[in-house]
């Protein structure tokens, strides 16, 4: 009976959020800024399986907290789906999944897994809007302090906006090389190696939060490299594969960045509970 | 975990299958049809002589997801206001146009004289369009007055937030899903910003009418 009723609960639950489903695998699909998104549920049951031993131990006592959450989540994905707003219907997704757990199954097991549930988030798409607001800034940054560090060196550049000015050509900043589509793919993998190498939820979370200026410095010094070599070696890392080699190294730096953070994290973070044997 | 866990689950599924009533019972959006292009629409602004249309490359019109677009200078006199709408025929596409604040200091453009307000058209159908205002200036020469709004239907607001809350309204009312971005500038080089606003404000009220017009076909 148990089985066939979680069979319905799955059928139910794919049926009412197929739409938010469909449109979040062909955003994965064609946006570089999310292709991250296939891993997330796959990376999310991994984690809550590789939990079981843990959660079987814990009290199963039901949260009728969990159902108001999940009553609201559902209202709130109707209203936003005939709205037409897919972030909206995205996040009542999750948080009607949440819900769904901390009614059936209570608080102890949702405090258990609720920072697994919140990988879910890094699977939707921030909105366009929010995105602009977010990367223009972030790129104008990103500009303003390659410039200044360019002009410590000595060296002859002008800046207006996003457009580096160098003797003989001009340089954009654009929303690729803002550190913005690395950042998101970095605050997932943060998010991801803050689970598994600290016990600590807000440690976690620092760890995650690190990820933002990570991505601003590397990026500056990814802009600053690139005018470096144009003025002194006369070589271009801006376009072709040079460009991209260059930006995967630039991310391993900020990968292995988001590392020694969590190295210097770990002096803070919980002492491991070893089994007895 | 017994039999008040087995009902929970059959609550969860219960409300899970009420939820989808509603998702596949949704009706079709009302989209327009348009037997005209914007072009044609505004080809004639009353006491305004409309300039040749400035076409974007399609690596722009692309970028935009623009279903259809005005970019024109018109002139009145010794007055000449440039006029940009980026059109959209589906909501869905609402957020394909973002405010200018966001992106005109990245270009190089300092932002100053942040402001709105608003315009009573009495010509037609009597409506309000509420706007944005600023200067913006690049080097000791260029400098614009940007006047801009973000229509959604027959409502002309200042800001995008204002443009989407008006957007999910009017889902629930007969209101079809044009939408447009408006952006009006005027050259404050050799003109006071209050006179540039003046002149974009005359402009609007000229042209507003008949841009109304165009959305309601």
């Amino acid at each position: 009976m148990k089985v066939f009723l979680f069979i319905a609960l799955l059928f139910s639950f794919i049926l009412v959020s197929f739409p938010v489903w469909q449109d979040l695998l062909q955003t994965w699909s064609h946006s570089d800024d999310y292709s991250h998104g296939f891993f997330i549920v796959p990376l999310v049951i991994f984690c809550i399986w590789n939990k079981r031993e843990v959660l079987f131990r814990l009290p199963v006592q039901s949260s009728k907290l969990g159902l108001v959450l999940t009553i609201v989540s559902l209202v709130l994905y109707i209203f936003a789906f005939y709205a037409e707003i897919k972030t909206v219907t995205s996040l009542a997704m999750v948080f009607c999944i949440m819900g769904v757990v901390l009614y059936i199954y209570g608080v102890a097991i949702f405090r258990e897994i609720i920072f697994i549930l919140l990988f879910l988030f890094f699977m939707i798409p921030v909105p366009a809007q929010i995105y602009s607001l977010m990367t223009m800034p972030l790129q104008l940054v990103v500009s303003k302090i390659s410039v200044w560090l360019v002009m410590l060196l000595g060296l002859p550049v002008f800046r207006e906006g996003n457009l580096i000015h160098l003797p003989d050509r001009t340089l954009e900043v654009v929303q690729a090389c803002s550190g913005m589509r690395s950042l998101m793919t970095l605050l997932t993998l943060s998010m991801v190696a803050s689970y598994f190498t600290l016990r600590s939820n807000w440690l976690r979370i620092f760890l995650v939060l690190s990820g933002v200026p990570i991505a601003i410095v590397v990026n500056i010094l990814r802009i600053l490299i690139i005018i470096v070599f144009l003025l002194y070696f006369d070589f271009d890392l801006t376009g072709g594969e040079f460009h991209t080699i260059f930006g995967i190294v630039v991310f391993i730096l900020a990968v292995a960045l988001v590392f020694l953070m969590k190295g210097v994290f770990s002096f803070w973070d919980k002492p491991e509970i070893k089994k007895l044997s | 975990m017994g039999q008040t866990g087995n009902k929970k689950i059959i609550i969860v599924v219960a409300l899970f299958l009420l939820t989808a009533l509603f998702v596949y019972g949704k009706p079709e959006p009302k989209r327009s049809v348009k037997n005209r292009s914007l072009n044609e629409a505004l080809a004639e602004v009353d006491g305004w002589k409309a300039g040749p249309t400035l076409p974007f490359d399609k690596v722009v019109v692309d970028t935009l997801a623009l279903d259809d677009y005005l970019n024109r200078v018109y002139t009145k006199g010794n007055k000449a206001v440039s006029l940009y709408i980026g059109y959209y025929l589906t909501s869905g596409k609402v957020g394909a146009s973002h405010d200018p604040l966001v992106c005109f200091p990245g270009q190089g453009w300092d932002v100053s004289d942040r402001d709105s307000g608003r315009i009573k058209i009495d010509e037609g159908a009597k409506s309000t369009v509420s706007y944005s205002v600023m200067k913006v200036k690049r080097g000791a020469e260029d400098s614009q007055v940007i006047l801009y709004w973000f229509q959604s239907y027959q409502a002309a607001n200042a800001t995008t937030l204002l443009q989407k809350i008006t957007t999910i309204m009017q889902k629930f009312t007969d209101a079809k899903e044009d939408n447009a971005f408006v952006r009006l500038s005027c050259a404050a080089a050799e003109t006071s910003e209050s006179e540039c606003i003046e002149t974009m404000r005359d402009f609007t009220r000229a042209f507003y009418p008949v841009f109304l017009e165009y959305i309601r076909e």
